[in-house]
């Protein structure tokens, strides 16, 4: 694997290189970040130093998924991308010291869908273009953008019921819940709250008390 | 209708979960109803979206995998080539260690040793040159005079040539032999004062092999040196 010799890159060509594939500079980006994050995770959390690796590769997994869904863009993106990519690393870290049901009381909240790094202003500016839904690129767009921002729980559960038809009994046993109506109910919750909030991004209106 | 019922009711009518007769119901209350239709139409979109969203994890995830893969093989091959690299950087190091170790205190020797006697070897040339002896004898005489005046190193090239034109001599010819053996001897005496460890060894060991004149010195010397 040829690395250039002691060259740096901009955030902005680590992110062009992400969304055209350029597998240089996505490795160099992975080798470099690797040694920090995973130095950052043992330290604070010596009993994850053998998970260090592993939490690292899911960090480095849900930044490149939000480049290429574009909700990380170099305009968008207000701190370096080390430096969000450190933060998902050490909120993964976070989770699984969670599951491994160490010390829990000692442990913070898990903060869903950490905002701090991507500033408001996400969405072009509404296009004219309108298709066959109704919806417009905007729309779609804005569509896109909340779904990236569904917590880890209700986007895994969307995701094993829509993409890969899985049955409610699947995800009940899969995510842990006491059984298949609790799992239907819980998908239903995530996909109504998204709704709510994209239909009051869409229409500024808060459709929960709809009674037909 | 209750909104966690009504996006289940969607789900149904969307994923074809629907019997027939309730489809067409359900169709009809949306030709009638432009915010059902509206609902129908958003609660699509976000399913075709999450999709969409999650066949680009999926696919992010492989090549993730693959990155993962690379950058462990270029890591295994960094720290063969780091071992590799500090190994021979070691090496090097001790042997340095080692050789400086071994040669510093045989070049103090050298330095210590009195200049070894030569003065036969001047007044045999000298008285030769005098009686109208051939060219080695006054190319020795040269020399022999250069290192009175601690000269050496010409002195040593201008014995080193004449030993070259020589070339080889055996036993049998005796008169050539003693002089090849009187100018090894002297350019060991050169390659002593000009503090040359190897080099002297080595004549020396020459002349205390040919076993003529000045074995007896030269094996004093070596020990000397090598002790």
């Amino acid at each position: 694997m040829p690395f250039p010799f002691r060259k740096t890159y901009t955030d902005a060509e680590y992110l062009d290189a992400f969304l055209q594939c350029n597998n240089m500079l996505i490795d160099h980006f992975y080798l470099t970040q690797k040694k920090i994050c995973t130095a950052s995770i043992i330290r604070q959390y010596r009993y994850l130093s053998d998970y260090a690796d592993d939490i690292f590769h899911e960090a480095f997994i849900r930044l490149h998924v939000n480049i290429r869904t574009c909700k990380i863009t170099a305009s968008t993106l207000t701190s370096p991308l080390g430096g969000y990519l450190h933060g998902i690393a050490l909120k993964v870290a976070l989770e699984y010291a969670h599951k491994s049901g160490y010390a829990a009381e000692q442990l913070p909240e898990i903060n869903d869908n950490p905002q701090w790094a991507i500033s408001p202003q996400t969405i072009s500016n509404p296009s004219a273009t309108e298709v066959d839904t109704g919806f417009t690129d905007h729309d779609i767009e804005l569509i896109r953008f909340y779904i990236t921002c569904l917590s880890n729980q209700c986007r895994k559960i969307l995701n094993l019921f829509y993409f890969e038809h899985s049955s409610m009994d699947t995800i009940a046993t899969m995510l842990n819940y006491k059984n298949a109506d609790t799992a239907k109910t819980q998908k239903n919750k995530c996909m109504t709250k998204l709704k709510i909030f994209i239909k009051h991004r869409l229409y500024g209106t808060f459709d929960a008390d709809r009674k037909n | 209708m209750e909104p966690l019922m009504l996006t289940e009711k969607i789900d149904n009518y969307l994923l074809g979960k629907m019997p027939d007769a309730e489809r067409q119901a359900f169709e009809q209350e949306m030709e009638a109803d432009a915010a059902l239709k509206r609902e129908v139409a958003l609660q699509r979109e976000i399913i075709s979206a999450l999709c969409e969203q999650a066949s680009i994890e999926q696919q992010v995830r492989q090549d993730a995998e693959a990155v993962r893969q690379r950058v462990g093989q270029h890591e295994k091959h960094i720290s063969k080539t780091h071992r590799l690299t500090i190994s021979i950087i070691s090496s090097i190091a001790v042997a340095a260690c080692l050789t400086v170790a071994f040669i510093i205190p045989q070049l103090n020797r050298l330095q210590d040793i009195p200049t070894p006697d030569y003065s036969s070897i001047h007044d045999m040339y000298s008285q030769s040159t005098i009686r109208g002896g051939d060219n080695i004898f006054s190319t020795i005489s040269e020399a022999t005079a250069l290192m009175d005046n601690s000269r050496y190193g010409e002195a040593y090239n201008i014995l080193s040539a004449a030993t070259e034109q020589m070339g080889n001599v055996t036993r049998d010819n005796k008169q050539q032999y003693e002089i090849k053996e009187d100018l090894l001897y002297l350019q060991a005496v050169c390659a002593i004062k000009r503090h040359q460890l190897f080099r002297s060894k080595r004549l020396l060991r020459q002349v205390a092999d040919m076993k003529g004149n000045h074995q007896q010195e030269a094996e004093q010397l070596l020990r000397q040196i090598t002790d």
